[in-house]
C-alpha cells in the first residue's frame, strides 16, 4: 500500500469520496480525477508528478483528485467498476465527463500539465492538422487578432507545456493554436525536422493578405523567455503620452530600454517620422514613448523642455538621459544607439534572417558535403568555382555596400521636392535660390549623398529661404537631365534667379551643403555703409569661419569692380562685405594696418593669424588664388576638408600628432610660434589628434612610426614619398625648429617611405570567353552537327541554316559570300526527299524520326532542373554569408572617426592596411 | 500676264544647262532627295530638317504614309501602342511605343492618337500627316519620280549628281539620294501556273460575306495571310493555308515580322480540328487549275512517280477561292534601266543590296532608309519596322553628317568614374539599342589612358572596324555594348517556355536566353579581316574581354550585386583601374600613407569633392568592418 501512502502524503492531490463527488464536479472549471484501484508499477512516478502538477494547476483553477476505489463506499462508482479505469485519468467539467487520458501519456509534470491545459483550452488553443486548417484559422483572425502558432513534435512535451501555460495566461490578448503536423507549418520555416518545437507570431491583425506576416520566435523555449516575449508583444511598441494613457506599460522586467521622444504640435511630425524610422530599423530592441509635452507634465529630472528631443532610459536607470546635440536624423540615431543597453550592432543587423540562414546553412552544407564525399571527382573544382563566384560577387566597394545595406531605411526627403519635366523649369524659374541635385538611383555615390542631402534639407528647414534643395532623378527624367547636359552623377547645380549660377564643387557632405545654402542666402557682398556695419562685420561669427572685407574709397572703381566680381564668383563659399566710400579707412588702419584699397581675409577660428591683408594688385585672378590659400587656417588640423587644398600647394608637411596632455600642448605652442614667425613659409605645419589607438591620427602615425608615443612630429614629403620622424625626447623651440631645418636641409635620413601600391583591379571579372569556349567544347562533343530536320524546322524547306534559299543562284554566289560557306555541305537530295514527304505527311519526323532530336538531347549543357538549381542558389547564397568575415579585409580600409569604438579585430586589419 | 503661264524654272533650266552645269544651276536641285514620304522618309527628313540641310521628300501620292491608306487591308496595325509602362522615362517608354517616329515634339507621340493597343491604320495616316505638317517637313506631294540615274562623273563637271524626272516632266537633281520607298510591290510568283486564279492580298475583299460557305486556300503564312484568314474564318467552310516553311510564331522567334499572336486565331481552329488547316509545301511544285468553277491545286508529278502514291495528297479537295498573301518586294521601276541595282541573296532578295552604312553597293551616295534596309537584320532585329528603322534612320543621318558635313557623330565625354553609371543608365532606358539589338550598339571609346571615355550611342556595330572614319572620333580601345538573345534559344518549334529558360546567376550570364546586355572590350579596333572572320552567328569578332550581364525578368539591370558589381569588375579589367568609390576619410588616410591613390580618391576627394557618409551610412560601413 505504499502508493496510497504517497497519495495521502501528497500536497496537492484532493482525495474525494462518493459523497463529495457531485459538488466536486459541479464547477465550470475542469476537474481531474484518478480512480485508484490497485498498485500498478508506473503509478508511483505518476503520483509524484500528479501531485506536483496539482500545485501548478491549482493556479489555473484546476483541482486534481483521486478516488480510492478500494474504499467500500466508492466501489459502487461507475469508474471504479469500469474495466481498465486504473490506466486512465478522467477529466470533467460542469458535472460531465470530458475526456479520458491514458496514464502512459502522463509520465511527468510536463505531460500532465500540457495535456490538461490543452484540454482546458481545447477551444481556445485549437490543434490544426494541416496548412489548409492553419490558413483558415489565419483567415478567421485576419484584421482582428495576432496568433501565436506553435509546431510541437508531440503533445505533452516541455515545449508544449510552456506554450500552453503562456497561452492560458495571454488568451485574452492573443489567439493561440498549434500543430503537430509538419505540413501545417509549410511556408513558415522549412527546417523543423530536427527541432522539437517552433513558435511563430502570425501578425494577422494588421494583415490584409494571407498568409499573415509571420515572425519566428528565436529565443529558447522556456517559460520565462517565452512569457516575456508574449508580454512584449502584448504591449504596443510605441506608446503615446497622454493619448494612450497616463502611464506607459514598459516596465523594466520586460528587459528593454525606453526611448522617449518629446514633441509639441509643431514638432510632432518630425518625431513621428523618427519613431517610424527607429521602429523600422531597431524593431523590438527598445520601447518608444512619444510625449506630447503640451498635454502631459513631464517629470523627468533631466528633461529641459525642448522639442523635438529624445531621451533614453535603460532598465537599470531611474530617469531617462536626454540628448544634448541638436536634433537631426543622424544625431538621434547616434545618440540612441550609443545609449541602448543591448549592443546596437547586434540589434542593428539589417536582416534578422541572416542568423537563421547561417544556422540553416550549417545543416545544409553538412548534409550536402556528405553526399559530395561519396562522389569522388570534381569536388575541388566545384569548390574552386564557388570560391571564385563569391570572390567576384562579394561587394568590395564600401560605398556601394553601405548604400545597399541602408536601403531599408527610408531617407528623409520630405523637404527635397523631386522635380519632374513640368516642375523643374517652374521651380528653377520661380525660386531665387535653389540647388538641384541630379542623380541616378543606381549610382552608389549619388545615393550615399542623397541621404545626406535630405538631412541637410531638414537642417535648413527653419531658415528664411524655403526649400532651397530639390532633386531630379535622371533615370525617371532622362529628358530633363539631357536638356541640362548632365553627364556627371551626382551633379548639384545651383540656380539663382532662374539661371545657372554654377555647379556645386564642394564636398558631398551634409554640413558643407548646409553651409553653402546659408552663405548663398546672404547678400554677397554685404554693403557696409556705416562704421557700425563694418565693426559688426569684422566681429568673429560662430556660423561662418571665413569672411572677407573690402574697404575702398570712391575713386577705387576698378578695384571695387574686381572685388565685387570676386565676391560674386565665390558667393557660394565665403561671405564678403564691402565699404566703398572711404568710411573704412580708419578701421582698416587701426585693425589691420592697411590703407585703402584694402582687402582682408578674416579667419575667426585661427588664433595664430586671425586675419590676412591682401598684398597685391586688385586683379580678379590674383585675388582669387590668394583667397584660395589664405582662407585656410595657418596651422590647420589635417582633415578631409582642408587636405586637398593643402596638398595642391605641393609643399612638405610637418605634422604634429597631439593629445590633450601637456607635452602636446607644449609642442603645439612651439609650432604655433614657428608659424607665427613664418620661419618656414614653404612647409605646411599641421596637426592631427592622436589620443587613442583607434583615432585617425594615431593610425596614420602608427604607419609612420610603429612604436610611437604622443606627441610626435613627422615631416612628410608626399610628392617624394619620404617620411621623417623626429625623436621627441626633448621638446624645445630650438630642437623643433632645428630639426625641421635639418630635415629641409637634407641632413636627416629618411625614416620610411610611403606604401607603394598600384590601384589596379582587385578581383578579375568572369572570363566569359573562357566559359563559352568550355561550353562549346562540351557541346561539340555531344552533338556533332545540327540535324537537317532542325534546320528545316527553323528555316523552312529549301533553305539552309542561315535562312538562305538553296537554289542555283545560291550556289553561284557561294564564293562571294564567305559566311555562307558551310552550307555547301548540306545535302540537297535529302532535303528534297524531306520536302516531298512533308507534303503528304505533315507530321514532324514521320519519315526521318531518327534525325529529329528531342529537346532534351539538345540542351545538355543547360544547368539542371528546378530542384537542383534551387539548391545551387541556396549554396551560393550561403557562401556569400560565409565569406562575410573575410571579404572586407581588403585594401581599402575603413578609417573610422576618432570617436569610434571599433573592435580590436578591425583595428588590427586597419593597422596592417595603413 | 500671259507669259506667266510658262513655268519660269523651265526657261532657266534650259539656259543654264547649256552654259554652266553647276549644282546651283539646276532649278530643282537639292543636296538630299528623299524618295517617299512614308515613316522612314519622314524620319530621315526630320533629321535633315533639324540640321538645316537642303532636302526634299518626294511623295507620289497626296498624303504622307499612303501605304497605310491601303494596308494592312483589315486595318488593324500590329505594332504595339503601349501607353503606360509605369515609368516616366521618355526614352524608356519608346521601347514600348512601336508607332511613334522620333522628334523633339512630345505631342507627336502615338499614345496621343490612339488608346488601342493595336490601333487602326487610319490613325497612323493621320499621325504621319501631323508629323509632316507640325514639324514643317519639306514634302513635295504628287511627285512620282522616275528614271533615277547618275551620269558618269566626267560629264564636263566634277559634280556627280543623281538625276530624275517626275510624271509632269519636271527634272530634279540631287547630290545624295535617300531611297525610302519601302517594300510595297505585291510579290506574285511567276513559277506557279494558274497563279492568276488567285486573288491577291492587295485586292482581296475585306467583307466576310463574300466568303460565305466557301472553301478557301491561302498561300502564305505571314501576318497578312493570317490577318486575312482571321477576318473570314467565321464565314468559310474551311481555310487551308499553305506555305513552304513552318509557321514562325513571333513569340517563338522574337522576331516581330513573324506571325503575331494578334493574328493567329486560325491556329486554334487548326489544332482543335475545326476543318481549318495549315501545311508546308513549296509553290514550285504545284499548279492551279480551274474546273467547274472550282480551283484545284495539283502537284507536279514526275513521269516516273506512280500517281496512286498520291491518293492522300492533302490539297486534293477543290477550293472556291485562293488568296495570295506572299508578301511584298522592292519596287525597282523608279530607276532608269541603266542604273544597276543588285538585290540581296536568298530570302533577302526582295531587298536591295546595301552596305552596313546603308549605302547602295552599286551606287555611291545612294542610301536606303526604312524597311528596304531590312536585309541587314532580316529575321533578327526590328530594322524592317517603324520602331527599328526610326533608329537606323538616325544612324544613317549621323553617318551622313560626318561624311558630307564634317559633323562628328554625337557623343559626350566624361571621366571614367562615370563609366558604370553611363552604361547602366543606357542599358535601362535606351530604346534604339533595345529595338535594334545586334545592329545598333553603344560604343565607348577609352581615352587618355583610361581616365576619360567618350560614348557614341546607337552606332551600327557591323561598322565597328570603320569607327574612326565613319564618325570622326579617334578610337583604338573600345567597349561595344550590344543587346543579345541567347544563341539557339528561340526559333520555330523551340520550347521557349521550358523550365530552364532563364538563369539568375551572374556567373552563368553567358547562357542567358532572353535579351540581355553583352559588352565587348577591344584593346585595339577590330580590322575588316577580324570582322570577316567572326564566328558565324556571332555579331562581333572575338574581343579581348567579354562580359554578359545576366538576363533579368524585369529587363532592369540595376541590381547592385548581380548586375553592377560583375560589370564593374569587367570594366576595371578593360580600363585597368580600380573603379571603386571611396569615402573621403579613407582617401585621406591613404593619401597620407600611400604613394598613389585609388582613382575615385584622385577624381573626387583630391578635387575637394570627397564623399562623407551620414551617420547612418557610417554605421553600415562599421558593421561591414566588424
Amino acid at each position: 500500500m505504499q502508493v496510497w501512502n504517497y497519495i495521502q502524503d501528497s500536497k496537492h492531490i484532493v482525495r474525494i469520496s462518493k459523497e463529495v463527488m457531485e459538488p466536486f464536479l459541479s464547477g465550470e472549471q475542469v476537474r481531474v480525477i484518478y480512480y485508484y484501484k490497485k498498485d500498478i508499477p508506473r503509478l508511483r512516478n505518476f503520483v509524484k508528478a500528479y501531485d506536483k502538477s496539482g500545485g501548478y494547476l491549482n493556479l489555473y483553477g484546476v483541482p486534481v483528485a483521486v478516488v480510492n476505489c478500494i474504499e467500500e463506499g466508492n466501489k459502487v462508482l461507475d469508474k471504479c467498476k469500469a474495466e481498465g479505469s486504473e490506466n486512465r485519468v478522467y477529466t470533467y467539467s460542469n458535472g460531465h465527463e470530458l475526456l479520458e487520458l491514458e496514464l502512459e501519456t502522463m509520465f511527468d509534470v510536463n505531460s500532465i500539465m500540457s495535456n490538461i491545459l490543452q484540454l482546458l483550452l481545447l477551444r481556445e488553443v485549437p490543434i490544426l492538422q494541416s496548412k489548409t486548417e492553419r490558413l483558415e484559422y489565419e483567415a478567421k483572425h485576419k484584421g482582428a487578432n495576432n496568433v501565436f502558432f506553435a509546431y510541437q513534435k508531440a503533445i505533452g512535451t516541455y515545449e508544449h507545456r510552456v506554450f500552453m501555460e503562456v497561452a492560458y495566461a495571454y488568451q485574452e490578448k492573443f489567439k493561440f493554436a498549434l500543430t503537430t503536423n509538419l505540413e501545417a507549418i509549410d511556408g513558415l520555416d522549412s527546417n523543423m525536422e530536427s527541432s522539437n518545437a517552433g513558435i511563430w507570431l502570425l501578425k494577422c491583425k494588421a494583415s490584409k493578405d494571407l498568409p499573415c506576416d509571420n515572425q519566428k520566435y528565436l529565443d529558447t523555449i522556456d517559460l520565462s523567455a517565452f512569457a516575456r516575449h508574449v508580454k512584449r508583444n502584448s504591449v504596443p511598441p510605441v506608446f503615446n503620452l497622454p493619448k494612450d494613457g497616463k502611464e506607459h506599460p514598459y516596465t523594466p522586467d520586460l528587459g528593454l530600454s525606453v526611448v522617449y521622444f518629446y514633441y509639441r504640435e509643431t514638432t510632432e511630425k518630425l518625431v513621428r517620422n523618427m519613431i517610424k524610422m527607429m521602429t523600422d530599423t531597431l524593431g523590438q530592441a527598445a520601447w518608444f514613448v512619444a510625449v506630447d509635452i503640451e498635454k502631459y507634465l513631464v517629470q523627468h529630472v533631466n528633461y529641459n523642455g525642448e522639442t523635438p528631443s529624445v531621451a533614453v532610459q535603460n532598465t537599470d536607470e531611474r530617469d531617462p538621459v536626454q540628448m544634448e546635440d541638436p536634433w537631426s536624423d543622424d544625431s538621434v540615431f547616434e545618440f540612441v544607439l550609443d545609449r541602448l543597453d543591448k549592443n546596437p550592432r547586434q540589434i542593428f543587423k539589417p536582416d534578422d534572417s541572416h542568423s537563421e540562414k547561417t544556422e540553416m546553412s550549417e545543416v545544409e552544407s553538412s548534409s550536402s558535403s556528405d553526399v559530395e564525399e561519396n562522389m569522388e571527382n570534381s569536388e575541388d573544382q566545384s569548390a574552386d568555382e564557388e570560391g571564385r563566384i563569391s570572390e567576384v560577387e562579394s561587394q568590395d566597394d564600401h560605398v556601394a555596400e553601405a548604400v545597399f545595406r541602408a536601403r531599408k531605411i527610408d531617407m528623409d526627403l520630405e523637404l527635397v521636392p523631386a522635380l519632374t519635366d513640368k516642375t523643374f523649369p517652374t521651380t528653377v524659374q520661380d525660386k531665387n535660390l535653389v540647388m538641384v541635385l541630379f542623380y541616378l538611383p543606381f549610382d552608389h555615390r549619388s545615393m550615399a549623398f542623397l541621404r545626406a542631402y535630405g538631412e541637410a534639407s531638414r537642417k535648413l528647414e527653419n531658415e528664411t529661404i524655403k526649400e532651397p534643395l530639390a532633386s531630379v532623378n535622371c533615370h525617371d527624367w532622362t529628358d530633363v537631365c539631357g536638356k541640362e547636359n548632365i553627364t556627371l552623377y551626382p551633379t548639384i547645380r545651383i540656380f539663382k534667379a532662374g539661371s545657372v549660377f554654377k555647379d556645386y564643387d564642394g564636398m558631398l557632405d551634409l554640413h558643407e551643403v548646409v553651409k553653402t545654402v546659408k552663405i548663398m542666402a546672404k547678400e554677397n557682398p554685404q554693403d557696409l555703409s556705416t562704421n557700425d556695419d563694418i565693426g559688426h562685420f569684422i566681429k568673429p561669427d560662430t556660423e561662418v569661419d571665413v569672411k572677407i572685407i573690402g574697404l575702398f574709397d570712391k575713386k577705387h572703381s576698378s578695384e571695387i569692380k574686381a572685388f565685387k566680381s570676386v565676391a560674386k564668383s565665390l558667393s557660394d563659399k565665403i561671405v564678403f562685405g564691402i565699404n566703398s566710400d572711404g568710411k573704412g579707412k580708419e578701421i582698416g588702419k587701426s585693425k589691420f594696418g592697411c590703407t585703402l584699397p584694402c582687402m582682408v581675409i578674416l579667419k575667426a577660428n585661427d588664433t595664430i593669424q586671425p586675419f590676412t591683408v591682401y598684398p597685391a594688385k586688385f586683379e580678379e585672378n590674383l585675388m582669387k588664388s590668394f583667397i584660395y590659400t589664405a582662407k585656410l587656417p595657418s596651422m590647420p588640423e589635417l582633415t578631409v576638408q582642408v587636405f586637398p587644398t593643402l596638398y595642391q600647394q605641393n609643399k612638405p608637411f610637418a605634422i604634429a600628432f597631439l593629445n590633450e596632455h601637456s607635452e602636446s600642448t607644449k609642442l603645439r605652442e612651439i609650432l604655433s610660434e614657428i608659424v607665427k614667425k613664418q620661419v618656414f613659409p614653404d612647409i605646411i605645419i599641421a596637426w592631427m589628434t592622436c589620443d587613442s589607438h583607434q583615432s585617425f591620427g594615431c593610425q596614420v602615425l602608427s604607419f609612420y612610426e610603429p612604436q610611437f608615443s604622443t606627441p610626435a612630429l613627422s615631416f612628410v614629403v608626399l610628392h617624394e614619398s619620404k617620411v621623417f620622424n623626429m625623436k621627441v625626447d626633448t621638446i624645445s623651440p630650438e630642437t623643433v625648429q632645428g630639426w625641421i631645418q635639418d630635415v629641409s636641409d637634407g641632413k636627416i635620413p629618411v625614416s620610411r617611405s610611403l606604401e607603394k601600391k598600384e590601384w589596379t583591379p582587385k578581383v578579375e571579372g568572369y572570363n566569359f570567353l573562357e566559359f563559352i569556349d568550355r561550353d562549346e567544347k562540351r557541346k561539340t562533343r555531344i552533338s556533332r552537327s545540327k540535324s537537317e530536320a532542325d534546320i528545316m524546322n527553323r528555316e523552312g524547306i529549301g533553305f539552309d541554316e542561315n535562312g538562305n534559299e538553296v537554289d542555283s543562284e545560291y550556289y553561284e554566289n557561294l564564293n562571294t559570300d564567305s559566311k555562307e560557306d558551310e552550307d555547301a555541305k548540306l545535302d540537297q537530295e535529302t532535303r528534297m526527299e524531306l520536302f516531298k514527304s512533308r507534303l503528304y505527311h505533315h507530321a514532324e519526323g514521320r519519315k526521318h524520326g531518327e534525325s529529329v532530336k528531342t529537346p532534351k538531347d539538345e540542351v545538355p549543357i543547360m544547368p539542371v532542373e528546378g530542384e537542383e538549381s534551387e539548391l545551387d542558389f541556396m549554396e551560393h547564397d550561403i557562401t556569400g554569408l560565409d565569406m562575410e568575415d573575410h571579404k572586407y579585409k581588403d585594401d581599402i580600409p575603413y578609417v573610422p572617426h576618432s570617436t569610434d569604438k571599433s573592435t580590436s579585430k578591425s583595428q588590427k586589419s586597419k593597422h596592417e592596411e595603413l | 500676264m500671259y507669259w506667266s503661264v510658262f513655268p519660269w524654272p523651265y526657261l532657266v533650266t534650259t539656259v543654264v544647262f547649256v552654259f554652266h552645269f553647276t549644282t546651283s544651276s539646276f532649278p530643282h536641285h537639292h543636296d538630299y532627295c528623299v524618295i517617299g514620304a512614308g515613316p522612314s522618309g519622314l524620319q530621315i527628313g526630320y533629321f535633315l530638317h533639324q540640321k538645316h540641310r537642303d532636302y526634299v521628300i518626294f511623295e507620289r501620292n497626296n498624303v504622307s504614309g499612303s501605304f497605310y491608306v491601303q494596308y494592312p487591308r483589315h486595318r488593324k496595325l500590329i505594332s504595339i501602342n503601349k501607353r503606360h509602362t509605369g515609368s516616366t522615362n521618355k526614352e524608356f517608354n519608346l521601347r514600348h511605343d512601336w508607332n511613334s517616329l522620333l522628334s523633339h515634339d512630345e505631342s507627336l507621340l502615338f499614345k496621343h492618337y490612339s488608346k488601342e493597343m493595336f490601333p487602326h491604320a487610319d490613325t497612323l495616316v493621320k499621325y504621319l500627316q501631323d508629323f509632316t505638317t507640325k514639324l514643317g517637313l519639306n514634302v513635295q506631294y504628287n511627285t512620282e519620280v522616275r528614271d533615277i540615274h547618275r551620269p558618269p562623273a566626267n560629264h564636263s563637271t566634277d559634280q556627280n549628281l543623281y538625276h530624275m524626272n517626275d510624271l509632269n516632266g519636271n527634272h530634279y537633281t540631287c547630290s545624295k539620294l535617300i531611297v525610302a520607298t519601302g517594300i510595297a510591290e505585291p510579290n506574285v510568283p511567276d513559277i506557279v501556273p494558274g497563279i492568276d486564279y488567285a486573288v491577291g492580298y492587295e485586292d482581296v475583299s475585306i467583307n466576310p460575306d463574300d466568303f460565305e460557305g466557301q472553301s478557301v486556300l491561302v498561300l502564305g503564312r505571314g501576318n497578312a495571310a493570317f490577318e486575312t484568314a482571321d477576318a473570314i474564318y467565321g464565314s468559310t467552310n474551311l481555310i487551308h493555308m499553305v506555305s513552304r516553311s513552318r509557321i514562325r510564331l513571333a513569340w517563338e522567334t522574337h522576331y516581330v515580322g513573324d506571325l503575331r499572336a494578334v493574328n493567329n486565331g486560325l491556329l486554334d481552329t487548326y489544332q482543335l480540328k475545326s476543318q481549318d488547316a495549315i501545311l508546308e509545301a513549296g509553290l514550285e511544285e504545284i499548279h492551279i487549275v480551274k474546273r467547274n468553277n472550282k480551283l484545284y491545286v495539283e502537284f507536279d508529278t514526275d513521269d516516273d512517280v506512280d500517281d496512286t502514291l498520291l491518293d492522300n495528297f492533302a490539297l486534293r479537295q477543290p477550293y472556291d477561292k485562293i488568296i495570295r498573301c506572299l508578301g511584298f518586294k522592292f519596287d525597282q521601276t523608279i530607276f532608269k534601266n541603266t542604273t544597276k541595282l543588285s538585290m540581296g541573296l536568298g530570302r533577302r532578295r526582295k531587298y536591295p543590296k546595301i552596305g552596313y552604312n546603308y549605302e547602295s553597293v552599286d551606287n555611291p551616295d545612294m542610301f536606303f532608309a526604312g524597311t528596304n534596309t531590312h536585309s541587314l537584320d532580316f529575321r533578327k532585329s526590328a530594322g524592317g519596322f517603324i520602331h527599328g528603322f526610326r533608329y537606323t534612320a538616325r544612324s544613317l543621318h549621323n553617318l551622313l553628317e560626318w561624311r558630307y558635313h564634317q559633323v562628328p557623330w554625337p557623343s559626350h565625354t566624361a571621366p571614367i568614374t562615370q563609366l558604370i553609371n553611363t552604361i547602366i543608365k543606357r542599358l535601362n532606358e535606351a530604346s534604339g539599342t533595345y529595338q535594334m539589338f545586334g545592329v545598333l550598339g553603344d560604343v565607348i571609346i577609352l581615352k587618355n589612358n583610361g581616365v576619360e571615355f567618350e560614348i557614341l550611342e546607337e552606332f551600327p556595330v557591323n561598322l565597328i572596324h570603320k569607327l574612326s572614319e565613319t564618325t570622326g572620333h579617334d578610337a583604338s580601345r573600345i567597349i561595344v555594348i550590344n543587346m543579345e538573345y541567347g544563341k539557339g534559344f528561340s526559333g520555330p518549334g523551340k520550347d521557349i517556355f521550358r523550365p530552364d529558360r532563364a538563369t539568375q546567376e551572374p556567373s552563368d550570364a553567358h547562357v542567358s536566353n532572353f535579351l540581355h546586355p553583352v559588352l565587348y572590350y577591344y584593346n585595339r579596333l577590330p580590322t575588316e579581316e577580324d570582322m570577316r572572320r567572326a564566328t558565324p552567328g556571332d555579331v562581333l569578332p572575338r574581343p579581348t574581354l567579354l562580359h554578359h550581364i545576366v538576363e533579368d525578368f524585369l529587363a532592369l539591370w540595376d541590381a547592385p550585386n548581380s548586375h553592377i558589381l560583375p560589370l564593374r569588375r569587367f570594366l576595371e579589367g578593360a580600363v585597368g583601374k580600380d573603379l571603386r568609390e571611396v569615402f573621403a576619410e579613407i582617401c585621406l588616410g591613404l593619401a597620407l600613407t600611400h604613394e598613389a591613390l585609388p582613382h575615385s580618391c584622385k577624381e573626387h576627394f583630391m578635387q575637394g569633392q570627397g564623399l562623407m557618409p551620414t551617420y547612418y551610412l557610417r554605421r553600415q560601413v562599421e558593421m561591414i568592418q566588424s
